[in-house]
């Protein structure tokens, strides 16, 4: 009975975690929450906070080994998030399918064996501020177009070039373009598996391929299009310095990362 | 010295940031200083590359511990100026040409950007540095690219060269990532020096480190110059402003030529990596011209004409002959922005006249008319053999005699034969008054392009490998057993001189085409005019996984 209960309590352990981490299918609450909110605040606090309870129940069992394939099972959810969102024609739909793709990876610092002179926090926050970035962003287009939608031929690089540019920009932070903190997680995680374990190594990169080539048809959907029928109001030059200003930090807080993982 | 690069670099970064902070004030002004900045930079990194020659030393510059350190050596040295020269080049063609466009300001920070990148990218000295700049070099190209924001042709065939640089980034990567794992550091000077005390130290997969970091760093040179199945967006790209065209065409391309020298040292200990380099960059040439001889737009000729160059460049690092490539690369990257510089007011010209003088270069090239009396072939055709033959010999052997020794040397040679020989046989039924007169100036020609390409490639090699035991070391990673190649190289030159003589043969008896020989040939231009179908088999593998991910995503409700 004592190792029933104990057996359930490590299955309810890694149940639990699966979530906050989020594998296929557990994955499929945290795109229905994000979807169901529209508010930006929420949004934003669900992406910075959903993965820290995964990490830190992670890291607060040092003795409870998860069974191996759950590894092949996180990598397999990334795989598909990344994959699913190549179809993807709401932005807002594809920033949680890239947020699950991304924190899906985290598994591998656990089951790699990767070691941290900081906490592996560090590296949850460094995947979702640019993903926080684009939320806000994104919740500028949604006010002013009423959706951020491939269907609705925003051009925004035509109707609103200042907010296509720093769209862009953002797009490019999440899908891991160096200079932005993603980049170097990412690359952390492979340096920390090639050796041992290249078969990962291989799964973060098609992982990233993936990221690359859904970003690329998210911004051609959102940013380009003939002239545009109706001007729309642009952000003013205030809005546009603090978002630059939050690009740049990021780009910066990606230097530091670096220096710190690498 | 190495501050001198720093500051190369910091120039162009610096008008790029000028251009966004101020574009607005400065407007159409942004161009002249982004010009100004650059003209410094090019007589900057002119200066570098003649303290480089002159002193031929290496230095760096760490920014950080580990990483962030900017190399300056002779190969880093002349790409920094040949890097800064086309690029000031390009922008000062820009100012005008961009003017009726829309998003001047942006076009001109996204060219300083580039420049930055492309210069942080040749003078990187760790491999952070290198995934850095390597990768943001496609990011950037996809955004001048796709400089038109109203035209979605421009950035789909931007997303294509985005995607292929994207995939060759990835084995840069599991290359770093190997090579700081064996090594300890991201320094290349470090891990060159590691590679070269001792190659067998590591291995990965049963197989030596060197080998397995060499196949990776050579996939990711196809990707980025166009290779053979990674080519398909170079050809594509024209819908980007001219400018960009010849930027990509004259610089960026040329990128894996610069990186296998860069990374020389592991190739020298990567045992048959570089005979698939030449087997690829062979076909790659092969391909490339004969898809640029079916196109009929100037501007996709070109690209395709750029495949087959870089092919040639892949395949002469194949040969051993790295500092041959990056010559190669120089000369294609002038000509190539030449021609890509000069293309539109070329087209427009040829609207009114198309420049060709009338009589006989018309009637040749033009009307295809040979001249009704043709010398007697058998004397012509062992003149186009022997000649050619005669005049690279000699070039070759004044410059170093044991070039025999190398069988890079004798395969390159056979080029050089077969281009001789291609020269002669397209000119011997020229219509001309003098034909004495005509073959001494073709000679002439022809005797002056190989002495001179043979000296210059020569003193190219003796500045980027001044250490002869590294170049001879380079040239024995890339033979073969030297009785095989005695017999390849025999049977090759009796193939060349069957075919010349059956080409004459056939020229002047001109037997009518069989059947058979019609349908393979009619065919054969079907599949040529349809590019081998490889972008169709692509888009079509493409489409089928969106589609697929698209049916998921319905069944799971877009959860």
């Amino acid at each position: 009975m004592i190792n029933y209960l104990a057996n359930m309590g490590d299955y309810l352990y890694l149940l639990i975690t699966a979530l906050f981490l989020p594998l296929f299918p557990l994955n499929i609450l945290f795109h229905e929450m994000f979807a169901r909110f529209s508010s930006r605040l929420i949004r934003s606090l669900l992406l910075l906070f959903w993965p820290l309870p995964g990490l830190a129940l992670v890291g607060q069992s040092p003795d409870l080994e998860p069974p191996a394939w759950l590894l092949s099972w996180a990598l397999g959810s990334s795989i598909l998030s990344a994959y699913r969102s190549l179809a993807l024609r709401d932005v807002a739909i594809w920033i949680s399918f890239l947020a699950t793709s991304a924190w899906a990876l985290l598994w591998v610092i656990r089951e790699g064996g990767m070691s941290f002179p900081y906490p592996s926090y560090l590296l949850a926050v460094a995947i979702s501020l640019p993903l926080v970035l684009l939320t806000l962003l994104t919740g500028h287009i949604e006010r002013q177009f009423g959706g951020a939608h491939i269907a609705l031929k925003l051009q925004l690089a035509a109707r609103t070039p200042r907010l296509a540019g720093l769209f862009v920009a953002a797009v490019l932070a999440v899908v891991a373009t160096p200079i932005f903190p993603t980049f170097f997680v990412l690359l952390k995680m492979i340096t920390g598996n090639v050796a041992q374990a290249p078969a990962i190594a291989a799964v973060i990169l098609l992982v990233w391929l993936l990221w690359s080539w859904s970003g690329a048809r998210i911004l051609q959907g959102i940013i380009v299009g003939g002239t545009a029928q109706s001007q729309a109001i642009d952000l003013n030059l205030i809005v546009t310095w603090s978002y630059a200003l939050g690009l740049i930090g990021l780009a910066v807080a990606g230097l530091g990362l670096g220096g710190v993982l690498l | 010295m190495q501050y001198l690069t720093a500051v190369i670099i910091g120039l162009p970064m610096l008008s790029a940031l000028a251009g966004q902070l101020l574009g607005a004030i400065l407007d159409r002004q942004v161009a002249r200083l982004s010009i100004f900045l650059l003209g410094l930079t090019t007589l900057l990194a002119a200066l570098n590359l003649w303290h480089s020659v002159t002193t031929g030393t290496t230095e760096q510059l760490a920014l950080a511990d580990d990483w962030g350190i900017l190399l300056f050596d002779p190969l880093s040295a002349l790409m920094l100026f040949v890097v800064a020269l086309i690029s000031l080049i390009v922008h000062i063609y820009s100012k005008r040409y961009m003017a009726e466009e829309s998003g001047y300001v942006r076009f001109f920070v996204l060219l300083d950007l580039m420049t930055t990148t492309l210069l942080a990218m040749v003078a990187a000295g760790d491999l952070i540095t290198l995934l850095i700049t390597w990768h943001l070099v496609g990011v950037l190209l996809y955004l001048l690219l796709g400089q038109d924001t109203r035209s979605h042709t421009a950035y789909r065939y931007a997303f294509w060269t985005l995607f292929t640089y994207r995939f060759g980034d990835l084995p840069l990567v599991l290359a770093a990532a190997l090579l700081y794992n064996a090594f300890g550091t991201w320094s290349l000077p470090e891990i060159f020096a590691a590679i070269l005390a001792n190659p067998a130290q590591h291995t990965v997969f049963g197989f030596p480190l060197p080998y397995v970091v060499a196949a990776l760093v050579a996939l990711a040179a196809f990707a980025r110059s166009a290779q053979f199945l990674l080519h398909t967006w170079l050809p594509y790209t024209m819908s980007g402003p001219t400018p960009v065209s010849a930027l990509m065409h004259a610089g960026i391309v040329n990128a894996g030529g610069f990186l296998v020298n860069r990374f020389a040292p592991v190739f020298v200990h990567s045992d048959g990596v570089l005979h698939w380099m030449f087997v690829v960059g062979l076909v790659t040439a092969i391909v490339g011209s004969v898809l640029m001889l079916a196109q009929h737009d100037i501007k996709k000729s070109l690209g395709y004409s750029t495949m087959g160059q870089m092919g040639f460049m892949i395949m002469e690092c194949g040969v051993g002959a790295f500092s041959l490539a990056i010559y190669h690369l120089i000369a294609h990257g002038v000509f190539k922005g030449t021609l890509f510089l000069g293309s539109g007011s070329i087209i427009n010209q040829a609207r009114t006249d198309d420049g060709v003088p009338k009589k006989d270069l018309y009637t040749f090239v033009v009307d295809r008319k040979p001249a009704p009396q043709r010398r007697p072939w058998l004397l012509m055709a062992a003149f186009t053999l022997v000649v050619p033959a005669v005049i690279l010999f000699f070039a070759h052997y004044f410059v170093e005699q044991n070039f025999f020794e190398k069988q890079g040397a004798i395969i390159l040679l056979f080029f050089g034969w077969m281009t001789g020989a291609q020269l002669m046989f397209a000119t011997h039924h020229m219509q001309t008054e003098n034909v004495f007169r005509q073959f001494a100036l073709i000679l002439v020609s022809f005797t002056v392009v190989v002495i001179g390409y043979t000296f210059i490639a020569h003193a190219f090699e003796l500045f980027l490998y001044p250490d002869p035991a590294f170049r001879a070391q380079i040239h024995a990673a890339a033979g073969i057993d030297l009785n095989l190649f005695t017999i390849l190289a025999s049977v090759i030159a009796v193939v060349i001189v069957m075919g010349w003589l059956l080409t004459y043969y056939t020229e002047i008896k001109r037997p009518r085409a069989r059947n058979w020989s019609r349908q393979i040939r009619h065919k054969l231009y079907g599949v040529i005019s349809r590019e081998f179908y490889v972008g169709a088999v692509y888009n079509e593998i493409a489409r089928k996984l969106i589609n697929g991910a698209d049916k998921l995503n319905a069944i799971l409700r877009w959860r």
